[in-house]
Order: structure tokens, then C-alpha cells, then sequence
């Protein structure tokens, strides 16, 4: 096992190679960047110079050169875990994100819980009664989901109260250690409007794989051998079902972090998916390749303890 | 238990029908309407789609750019079904119309992902090798990276504008995609059948084109059907950032996530009747996908 | 210069006094001598002190222009913490090369202060300020003795001093940039103190300013709020961490979380006596526009800027006792046609858009009421055209649209676009949600199709400002819609929009003669004389150059809560240049 995670490992390495590539190039592709913007107003001359004064701050920014230099300065810096700084307000990258890394992750985290307690029995329910209205007012619901975008969701849930009551959720953030109660207060709405979404695609998959898992001869077996009907779905039927279902969530994880910048938004919390918007807008490269980087290692971590506790669950699946 | 099996079976079921090709239809309409009646649901609002994008102009009287058709801000009426904005625009042209841009952003993104898609996702199950080898590690860095951030990311290399945005929604699936073809076409390629053709000397191309691109349709049907929606759903994303379809055009994402949010205080429609129109059309594009995987995936054939 | 008086409506007199005025200024000290500036600064300094106690300074002194600013009543309620919200947390510290607001403007201070509503320069840190020679080339400031930085480290409550403010000029001026190895074209807002060769403390309250030539509008360009004045050790401590930096401002840094709050507490040795009444003045990060609406209606926050009507309206319905609060702004909007681009060469073409906008369509459309019509100046300076007399220009003038559209038919045809044959031009601009252009572009493009039915106009939006910018800075458009804040001088305004490679001048407007005239008004240190070359300014503006097609100052809309009182004092065209440090004179009261 310790030889399969150590492959694995290795193996990531031109991917997390690739990733840096995608990454250093695709925002230096973004027209426009900083210098454009300390620039705006020198825009039509004066005593500005077109050639010298970009130069000159383009250099100060550790822009001027190659971009394949860049490239490469990059990932060693990285190799030495050196994100670099913003450069806007010469803020640590790593600082940066740590900031926002608790505050995502908990938002995330409230929404897998939610939509796994909702979509599971949802789409297990829809399995078993397949067909019948019961499964169609589920899927519909679940469907409605993933069938309303998440910022209308959202600006529903802060407008609604306001209009009616003149009342609506706090946009004061509270870290946890602040007061507890009144940051769980704030983090379940975008969780809510992020999980909703979520629990649709959990639901549909779920409600599959149990149509697939209960065609299987085991649960024909079990069921000739007259077991009750609960008891085979629960035991026999669900844990199968469920296998590729936690390898979706995992997944979904890379969404949720991209996502979660429509919720922060709406309901303003200081997250890292804001974070990642905000500093494409300022093309503040540093930022953006930090977190690209540290959200993909991150992602490629989890699918491996995935398929690793597949393994556990699955001796079928264990890798040789 | 594969797609072959599936194709070949839906082939059959054709050739027994003694019934004349018009009853057939009608036959086979009844059943999947009595069989999957939310799947039929979807396949309506399809149908509605299609049309208001087709006869636009005899469906309503404006034009989706004129403005001063009314007073702005006008709240539903007989003259307005559904309002108008604040340009004086009537908003349901503009939703009539905007079907034509939701169509094209998911029938132009679907078909930009799934050709591409699936000619990678074969190329990669047929030569394996390095290629293979180095488009999965691509493959792996697409899906590392959060969607809607690799989404305005190539959003704003290529600019604002329709186009773009459909292009930029079909980079990133064109990628990903791949590994469900790559997946379907790995177990075509072994077959009895792709070992003979090789065998007798057929070209790779022969091979691809004629033996493993009809064996892998189902899964391709089914990921089109079901990626249909979140395309139009992704566009409204961008819209709500600022990086949708862009105005004038009416998007409904663009109407509903800049307009609508804007006015939704005073002019309530004009956030209501695009919201309804794209969660429809998501609803049923969703549902139409889910019948056709239903009936498409073996896997879940003979049950129910 | 100095004169911030409107033309009155009220009455002769007023316009009267306001020449009076105008003699104790630049103009008036390099007339009548070294004893002038003194005079003025003690004149000008009680009124100021005035103003800081009460109700004086409650009477608009006939700006000409309409402003609603209800005088809430009550008894004080001391202390308290007043919340606002803003869409991010600054991203630049260092006020010298910042390109928008930043801490500074509410831990620091600015050297001189406009009048909110006539636009009159007020003593703030500096209590005089003068020309001290015939050749206009000598200023000398008095600076407030007294006045105390932020008590914490390393100023620890220590005198700002002559020697700050001379620091601060020349930093503002680019001077160090060598020394400092940060470019001078980082220095954004060097044109403020154009000229300017040396600054020096003569003595702890004194400051000598030598300029290389005159500049009448050095004295207009202190007010401006983004010139900030900061203690000199700032270089050394760096311009990186905010909750490192000190200044003289009312309120001072106390928590400072990126993308989630910036929270300041009252400063209490601020220079202007009882003030600031606040104990805490925050600021949360709310990104969404309807969320900040929603913050404001559930009371979370006490005011929310840049009010739409239709946000009004609802405000409104929810909370009744909250105070609206409207003038004119310092903010135009403008479509600004490149004279590359060969059409808008000919002075003809140009003219003929200028009478074939529809502005008040256009304006309304976005607005409603309360904007006001400007053709080149903004009309809260005081010498620029007040609307009601640019609505009674050709093309400006509603009554006649048609004839003005039909003489702009004549004039398209003569340049040989007959029904706009042959135009062909894309507008760019900057896709923001809830933003005038895309609404401008999309109205002002139904109105040409209208009016030409064969003129193409099509429209190009860019996702966001760094996109746009590049096209905009290369001048890469035929068009561009987009809003500018006029500089608080309008021979500032005029250099960076119109003179050749004036720094906005995106579309490379050229004329000599407006070249020449600018030079001229910069030179021209008498009030009158420089009033008279801005109206040669405007008359050939809309007559003879046509470098922009203004269409009008927007209108500034605050909604306050009903608890708070303080805020008329501060309301009116020249609000923007001190809008955060002015929360110093606002207070709770009992209701």
C-alpha cells in the first residue's frame, strides 16, 4: 500500500507541473495586467513614456522577464514553498490563502453534510420506487436544484426577509472563535444555496447507482433468502451504491471551491473563492497561481485518500 | 451490459415492429410518455424551446433590442406579457428571443466539447502509450482546477461576447469529457470484433470511426442530454460575475443576473420571468436526460 | 485662484461677496501683497471654526444648483459606532502612487478643504496659503500648529509640523522617486502639484513652495482627497501593513481583516475641536449591491452611497425615517469619440452627434431626475455653465430636438454621411453590472439608428477594468462610454481631458488654440481674467473643438439613517473629496 500511495505520488509531479504551466501562462494571457492599470490615467502622454515608465514598473514587479522565466522561477520558488506576494499590497500569497482556507472549508464542509443527509435517503427512495410519483416529486425536487442558479437562490434568501420584515442575514463576518453561534448563523445560507446544488447532482447519482447495485445477483440472493426488504437496501444495496458516490463528492469538492465565490458574494463572506475572482479582476498573478495550485494539490490529495479508503471498502478494488 | 449491446438492441426492437412506421412512432411516443412521463415533460419544454427559438418573430410583435415599446419598468399586461425593462423593452421578446442564444450556448458548447471530447477519449483508449499517458496528466490538471474559475479565466483571454462564451464553456468539457469516452472506448477496444479488424489489416482510422464510434454512442447521447442544462446554468454563472453573454444581447442569464437583480426591488418581473424561462428549461433539459439514460444505459435496463 | 463662489440665483449681493472672497485668495495675495494671505487664512479660519459648531454653515450660500439636505434635529447621543460598507478592502497603502481610495483617506488629512457646496477653499491643515511674489512662483503655507498624529507607535502623539507637510509635496510630486526606485509615473496624482520644484519648513509652522512656473491651480489642487497627508517617517516603515500606519486624520486603523472589515476608533486629539463624535467608524465588505441594500434596510448598516431611485423607492418603504440626501456630483459621464478614427476628424461629424444626443433620454433613462446638464465643465465649479444655461444650447435643449437633429442631418450630409452613410464605429466600455454605460451605449445606440438609419453603431464590452483599460490607454476605439470625476480644479480637468497628450485625453483630441488657452489659464493667477479664458473654454468647446459629447453630471444620492444627524454639513457637489474623513462631523442623536 505504502508502495501504491509513494507511485501515486510520483505521479502527480508533472501534473502538479502542468497545472503550474496552465496557470503562469493562462493569466499572463488575460489582456490587461497590473502595469495596464497603474498606467490608466498616464494613457494618452504627458510627461509619461510609454516604453521607459512601463519598463521601469514591470521590473519592479518581477514582470520583465520571459514568461517561461517566470515560469521556471515559479515553480522553483514553489519547490521551496515560496507562493510569492501579491502585487498590490505585498501581502505573503501563503498568508493570503491561510486566511481564507478556514472559511471556505467550512462553508464547504456544512454543505457536503447538508446535501448528503438530504440527497442519500432522496435518491435511495427514488431507487427503490422507481417510477412511480413518489421518485418523480423526489427527482423533481432534487432536479429544481441544480435547475435554479445558486445567485438567485441566494439574492432570494437576502431580499426576501427584507422586503417582508426588514430583517436579513448578518453580513458582519465572525471567525468561530469569535462566537461561535453567530458564525454558524452566517455560514449556514451559503452553505444552504451551495449544498442545494450539490445534493442534486449526490441525489441523481445515488438514485443510479442503487438502480444499478439492486440488479445485482447478491441482492437477489439476499432477497430470495428473505430478508427484509429495508434490511437489503441498507445493508447490501446502499454500501455498494455508495462507493462512487463518495468518489463524486470528492470531486465535487474542486466545484465547491470554485462555486463558493456566487454565495461569498450574495452573502459576503471572505472566502477563497472571492479571493480567486477578485485577483483574476486585478490580474494579481501571484494570487491566482497560489491558489490554482494549492486548491489542485489539495484535490489531488483527497481523489488519493479516496481511491486509497476504496481499497478498505472495496477488496475488489484494492490496487495490486 | 455494454453500449454495443444496447445499440444493437434498439436496432432489433425497430426491425420487429410490423406496424407501419407512422403507428410505430406513435406507439413508441405512448410508451415513453407512459413510461417516463417526466422525461416526457422535458422533451416538451424542448419542443417549446426549439419553436420559440424558430418563430421568434410571428411569436411576438417586438424586436428583443427595441426599446420604447412601453413605459419602462411596466409591469405585466395584455400588451406585455411579461413586463418590460428598463429601456422600455418588452421582456417577454426578450425571453422569446434569448431562447435562440440559450440554444446556441448548449447546442454550441455541447457539440465544440463532445467532438473533441470524444475523438481524445478514443484516440487515448486505442494508441495508449505516452499520448495517453500525457493527455490524462492534462486531463488531471483540468479537473484539479475549480470550473467556474478555469471558465473566467478563458473568458477573459478571449473576451466578451457569445461566441466566446461558448467557446470558453467547451474548452475545459472538451477536456474533461475525454475520460468518459476514453473510459467507454476502452472497453470496446478489447473486443472480439476490433481484434479481428485489426487483424484483418484495417486501417486505425477504419477501426475508430467504424467500429468503436457507433459502439460508444450511448454514453455520448447520454452526457449530452445531461450536460445540456449546466451549460445554460454556467452561462447565467458568468453573468451574475460579469462575464456572461454580454448586453444587449438577451441572455436570460444576463437578464436575470444583472437586470433583474438590479430592478427585482421595483420591477419584480423583469427578475421572475427570466428566472422562470432558464429554471424550465433547466428542468426539463434535466429531465430529458435522465429518461434518456434510463433508456440508453444497460446497465439499468430490465429493472422497473 | 481660489474663488469657489457659484453664480447665484439667490441674489446680486451673494455674487458680490463671492468676489470678495475671491480677493483673499491666490489671486487677491498676488495683487495686493504679502499681507493678504495671512488676513485670509485668519478670515477664512473662523468661519471654519464656525462651521465645526452648528447650524452657521447650514445655508447653502446659493450654489445655483439643486441640493436636498434635511437638518435632522435632536440631542446629541456622544460616542457610538457608525458602520458603512464598501465592496472590498483597499489594495494600495501608499497614498502617493495609489490609483484609488486607500486608508489614507480616513487616517490622514488634506492640506486644504473644499466648501462641500460652493466649492470655496476652507483651511483645514493649512490655515493660509499664498502667492509670495510678483513672478507667481513662490507659495507660502501656514500650518495649523498642534496638531497631534495617532498615538501609537513610533509617532506616539507627536506634532505634525511644517517639515510633514513639505515631505508629503514633494513626495506627491515624484520627487523621490529616485530614491525610493518606484517610477514617476507611479506617482498618479503628481499633476495636483504641478510645478512643483522644492518645498521646504521655514519654520515649524511654515512651508515655502518654489514651482518652476505659476500654477493657479496648486491651491485647488490640495483639496483633492487624493492628496492625503502623511507622517514623514512612512517611508521607512513601509507602505505595506495598514495596521502600521499613523496619521492626523479623525479616525485611526484598529482592525484591518482583508476582504472583511476595516475598522477604525476615533482619534482623540484630532485637530478640528469636538470632533470626530464617533467613538468607531467601520466599515464592513459587502460585494453585492443587493445585499448592501438589504444591510442598510435591516439597519446593519447606517448609509449606503450611490442610491439608484428605484433603491430609494424601497428604502423608503422599509424605513420611513431614513434621510435622503441629493446634489449634483463632481462625476460625468461622457462618450469620448477618437479623432483617429477619420469621421470624427471632421469637426462636422462631431458637431452633428453633439445635436443629435438625446441627453436627457439618456440621463433620465438611468438616472430619473436630479442629474444636471453639462456641456464642458462641470457645473459645481464655480465658473462652469450651471445647467439651466447649457439646456438652452442647441442639442442640449429639449424644446428644440427635432431642428437640432435635422441641421445635424444637414451637417452629416455636408461631410458626406448623408443619413450617417458611411459611420461605422464600435463604443467600449466596461461591463459592469449596475453601471451607467452599458445602459449610456445601449440607449445612445438606439437613438443613432434612430436619428441615421444608415450610421453602424455597434457596441464591444469588456468583463472588467483591466481589459478595458488596455484599449483605452492606446486609444484602440472609435468610442469609449465611461465616467470621469472631475479633478477640484477645472484647469486640471481641462489639461488631463483635452490638451494634447493630456493623460485621459484617450482619444487624442488636438487643437492648438485649446492648447494655448489651457497654457494661459494655468499661468493666469487673476480670478477674473482665468474666469474669463474657462468661458472662452466652454463657448469653443461646444462650438468649435467638440472633444466629448458630456452627457451631464450625474446625480449624488445618500441614504442616511434617521438617527444620524450631522450630514447636511457635509452634503453637496464637493462631498466626494472628503467623504470619509467628513464622517468625523456626523453624530447620533436621540429620537
Amino acid at each position: 500500500m505504502a508502495k501504491y500511495v509513494i507511485r501515486r505520488l510520483i505521479g502527480m509531479v508533472p501534473t502538479w507541473l502542468i497545472i503550474m504551466f496552465m496557470v503562469v501562462f493562462m493569466v499572463r494571457l488575460i489582456p490587461g495586467s497590473v502595469v495596464d492599470l497603474l498606467l490608466q490615467e498616464q494613457g494618452g502622454g504627458g510627461s509619461y513614456q510609454e516604453g521607459i515608465d512601463r519598463a521601469a514598473i514591470e521590473k519592479r514587479l518581477g514582470l520583465s522577464d520571459p514568461v517561461y522565466v517566470q515560469y521556471a522561477k515559479y515553480v522553483v520558488g514553489v519547490a521551496q514553498g515560496d507562493l510569492g506576494e501579491s502585487l498590490w499590497d505585498n501581502q505573503p500569497v501563503t498568508t493570503l490563502i491561510a486566511q481564507r482556507v478556514p472559511v471556505t472549508a467550512q462553508v464547504a464542509l456544512v454543505a457536503i453534510v447538508t446535501s448528503v443527509a438530504v440527497s442519500i435517503p432522496v435518491g435511495v427512495m427514488s431507487a427503490v420506487r422507481r417510477d412511480t410519483p413518489v421518485d418523480y416529486l423526489l427527482r423533481s425536487i432534487s432536479i429544481l436544484g441544480i435547475s435554479v442558479p445558486g445567485f438567485a437562490i441566494g439574492t432570494a434568501i437576502v431580499i426576501f426577509p427584507t422586503l417582508w420584515w426588514g430583517v436579513t442575514v448578518s453580513f458582519k463576518y465572525v471567525t468561530f472563535a469569535e462566537d461561535p453561534i453567530q458564525h454558524l448563523k452566517l455560514i449556514i445560507p451559503p452553505a444552504v444555496v451551495l449544498g442545494v446544488q450539490l445534493s442534486a447532482s449526490v441525489a441523481r447519482l445515488t438514485r443510479t447507482m442503487m438502480l444499478e447495485v439492486l440488479q445485482e445477483d447478491y441482492i437477489r440472493t439476499a432477497r430470495a433468502k428473505g430478508l427484509r426488504e429495508t434490511k437489503v437496501i441498507v445493508k447490501h444495496a446502499l454500501k455498494n451504491a455508495l462507493i462512487p458516490v463518495v468518489t463524486v463528492l470528492g470531486i465535487q469538492i474542486t466545484n465547491l471551491i470554485g462555486g463558493s465565490v456566487i454565495s461569498e458574494t450574495i452573502f459576503a463572506i471572505p472566502g477563497l473563492g472571492r479571493l480567486m475572482v477578485s485577483s483574476i479582476t486585478a490580474r494579481d498573478y501571484p494570487v491566482v497561481q497560489g491558489i490554482v495550485v494549492m486548491t489542485a494539490v489539495f484535490v489531488m490529495l483527497m481523489n488519493l485518500a479516496v481511491d486509497v479508503s476504496y481499497g478498505y471498502l472495496d477488496p475488489r478494488a484494492r490496487p495490486a | 451490459m455494454s453500449a454495443e449491446a444496447g445499440i444493437g438492441q434498439a436496432v432489433r426492437t425497430g426491425r420487429r415492429g410490423e406496424r407501419p412506421l407512422g403507428a410505430r412512432i406513435v406507439y413508441e411516443v405512448s410508451k415513453f410518455i407512459r413510461k417516463k412521463p417526466l422525461g416526457a415533460f422535458g422533451a416538451v419544454v424542448l419542443l417549446v424551446l426549439v419553436g420559440m427559438a424558430a418563430l421568434a418573430p410571428i411569436i411576438t410583435p417586438y424586436g428583443p433590442l427595441q426599446q420604447g415599446t412601453g413605459p419602462a419598468l411596466a409591469p405585466p399586461s395584455a400588451d406585455h406579457l411579461a413586463g418590460t425593462d428598463q429601456f422600455g423593452r418588452d421582456v417577454f421578446t426578450r425571453i422569446v428571443y434569448g431562447s435562440q442564444i440559450s440554444l446556441q450556448v448548449s447546442i454550441g458548447a455541447t457539440v465544440l466539447a463532445i467532438i473533441p471530447a470524444t475523438t481524445f477519449g478514443m484516440m487515448c483508449a486505442y494508441f495508449r502509450g505516452p499520448f495517453d499517458l500525457i493527455f490524462q496528466r492534462v486531463v488531471d490538471a483540468f479537473q484539479a482546477i475549480p470550473g467556474l474559475i478555469l471558465l473566467i479565466t478563458i473568458v477573459s483571454i478571449l473576451g466578451s461576447g457569445l461566441y466566446n462564451v461558448i467557446l470558453a464553456l467547451a474548452i475545459p468539457a472538451s477536456i474533461t469529457g475525454s475520460r468518459l469516452q476514453r473510459a467507454a472506448s476502452m472497453q470496446v477496444t478489447g473486443r472480439d470484433y476490433v481484434l479481428a479488424a485489426r487483424s484483418l489489416g484495417a486501417t486505425d482510422a477504419r477501426i475508430i470511426t467504424r467500429y468503436i464510434l457507433p459502439n460508444i454512442m450511448a454514453p455520448i447521447i447520454i452526457v449530452v442530454s445531461l450536460g445540456f442544462g449546466g451549460y445554460i446554468l454556467a452561462e447565467s454563472s458568468l453573468s451574475f460575475l460579469g462575464y456572461g453573454v454580454p448586453p444587449p444581447a438577451p441572455s436570460w442569464g444576463g437578464m436575470l443576473a444583472s437586470d433583474g437583480r438590479r430592478y427585482m426591488y421595483v420591477a419584480p418581473h423583469m427578475f421572475i420571468a427570466p428566472a422562470i424561462a432558464l429554471s424550465v428549461v433547466v428542468f426539463g433539459v434535466n429531465m430529458f436526460g435522465d429518461a434518456m439514460r434510463d433508456i440508453l444505459d444497460p446497465r439499468l435496463r430490465g429493472s422497473g | 485662484m481660489t474663488s469657489r463662489t457659484f453664480e447665484s440665483r439667490v441674489s446680486r449681493r451673494s455674487v458680490l461677496e463671492g468676489i470678495g472672497v475671491g480677493a483673499l485668495g491666490l489671486a487677491g495675495a498676488a495683487l495686493i501683497g504679502c499681507g493678504g494671505g495671512g488676513q485670509a487664512g485668519g478670515e477664512a479660519g473662523g468661519s471654519a471654526g464656525g462651521a465645526a459648531g452648528g447650524a452657521a454653515s447650514n445655508q447653502p450660500k446659493g450654489t445655483g444648483l439643486p441640493l436636498t439636505a434635511p437638518v435632522v434635529q435632536g440631542k446629541e447621543k456622544p460616542g457610538g459606532t457608525f458602520t458603512e460598507h464598501t465592496t472590498s478592502t483597499y489594495s494600495q497603502h501608499d497614498p502617493g502612487t495609489a490609483l484609488a481610495t486607500n486608508i489614507w483617506h480616513v487616517i490622514g488629512e488634506k492640506g486644504l478643504e473644499p466648501d462641500p457646496q460652493t466649492g470655496a477653499i476652507r483651511p483645514h491643515v493649512m490655515t493660509s496659503w499664498e502667492v509670495a511674489d510678483p513672478s507667481g512662483t513662490t507659495l507660502v503655507f501656514k500650518i495649523k500648529p498642534g496638531i497631534k498624529t495617532h498615538n501609537m507607535a513610533p509617532w506616539n502623539g507627536r506634532e505634525f509640523t511644517a517639515e510633514d507637510v513639505a515631505w508629503n509635496l514633494e513626495r506627491i510630486g515624484g520627487l523621490y522617486a529616485e530614491r525610493l526606485k518606484i517610477p514617476a509615473a507611479s506617482f498618479q496624482r503628481a499633476t495636483m502639484v504641478a510645478n512643483l520644484t522644492k518645498a521646504q519648513a521655514v519654520d515649524p509652522t511654515t512651508v515655502k513652495v518654489t514651482l518652476s512656473k505659476p500654477n493657479s491651480s496648486f491651491f485647488n489642487g490640495l483639496m483633492d482627497t487624493r492628496v492625503p497627508f502623511a507622517p514623514k517617517e512612512m517611508d521607512e516603515i513601509g507602505w505595506t501593513d495598514p495596521m502600521k500606519m499613523g496619521g492626523i486624520g479623525p479616525f485611526q486603523i484598529s482592525e484591518w481583516v482583508k476582504d472583511q472589515k476595516m475598522n477604525y476608533k476615533k482619534h482623540a486629539a484630532y485637530f478640528r475641536p469636538g470632533e470626530p463624535h464617533f467613538d468607531n467608524f467601520n466599515w464592513t465588505i459587502i460585494p453585492d449591491r443587493a445585499s448592501a441594500v438589504a444591510a442598510f434596510i435591516s439597519g446593519q448598516t447606517q448609509m449606503i452611497s450611490s442610491v439608484n431611485q428605484l433603491e430609494i423607492d424601497q428604502i423608503k418603504k422599509a424605513k420611513q425615517d431614513a434621510n435622503l440626501y441629493q446634489w449634483v456630483d463632481s462625476n460625468w459621464h461622457h462618450f469620448r469619440p477618437s479623432v483617429e478614427y477619420a469621421p470624427f476628424k471632421d469637426l462636422r461629424v462631431r458637431k452633428a452627434l453633439l445635436l443629435a444626443i438625446d441627453y436627457a433620454q439618456i440621463m433620465d433613462g438611468f438616472f430619473g431626475s436630479g442629474w444636471g446638464y453639462q456641456a464642458a465643465l462641470n457645473p459645481g465649479f464655480p465658473e462652469g455653465w450651471k445647467p439651466d444655461k447649457v439646456k438652452t444650447l442647441p442639442g442640449y435643449n429639449p424644446d428644440t430636438k427635432a431642428a437640432d437633429r435635422a441641421e445635424a442631418q444637414k451637417l452629416l450630409a455636408a461631410a458626406g454621411y448623408p443619413n450617417g452613410k458611411g459611420i461605422d464605429f464600435q463604443i467600449i466600455f466596461q461591463n459592469t453590472s449596475g453601471a451607467a454605460y452599458p445602459e449610456n451605449s445601449q440607449r445612445f445606440q438606439a437613438q443613432m439608428s434612430q436619428v441615421f438609419p444608415e450610421m453602424k453603431v455597434s457596441l464591444k464590452p469588456y468583463a472588467d477594468n483591466a481589459s478595458f483599460s488596455v484599449p483605452q490607454a492606446k486609444g484602440d476605439f472609435q468610442m469609449v462610454s465611461y465616467v470621469i470625476t472631475a479633478a477640484p480644479d477645472a484647469v486640471i480637468d481641462m489639461q488631463s481631458q483635452y490638451y494634447t497628450g493630456g493623460s485621459r485625453n484617450y482619444g487624442h483630441f488636438s487643437d492648438k488654440g485649446l492648447d494655448a488657452l489651457i497654457d494661459k489659464a494655468q499661468a493666469e493667477l487673476k480670478t477674473d481674467a482665468r474666469t474669463a479664458l474657462l468661458e472662452e473654454f466652454q463657448t469653443k468647446f461646444v462650438n468649435d473643438w467638440v472633444p466629448m459629447y458630456v452627457l451631464g453630471a450625474q446625480p449624488a444620492r445618500v441614504m442616511v439613517q434617521g438617527n444620524v444627524a450631522g450630514f447636511d454639513t457635509t452634503a453637496g457637489t464637493w462631498y466626494g473629496y472628503s467623504a470619509t474623513t467628513k464622517a468625523c462631523r456626523w453624530f447620533y442623536v436621540d429620537k
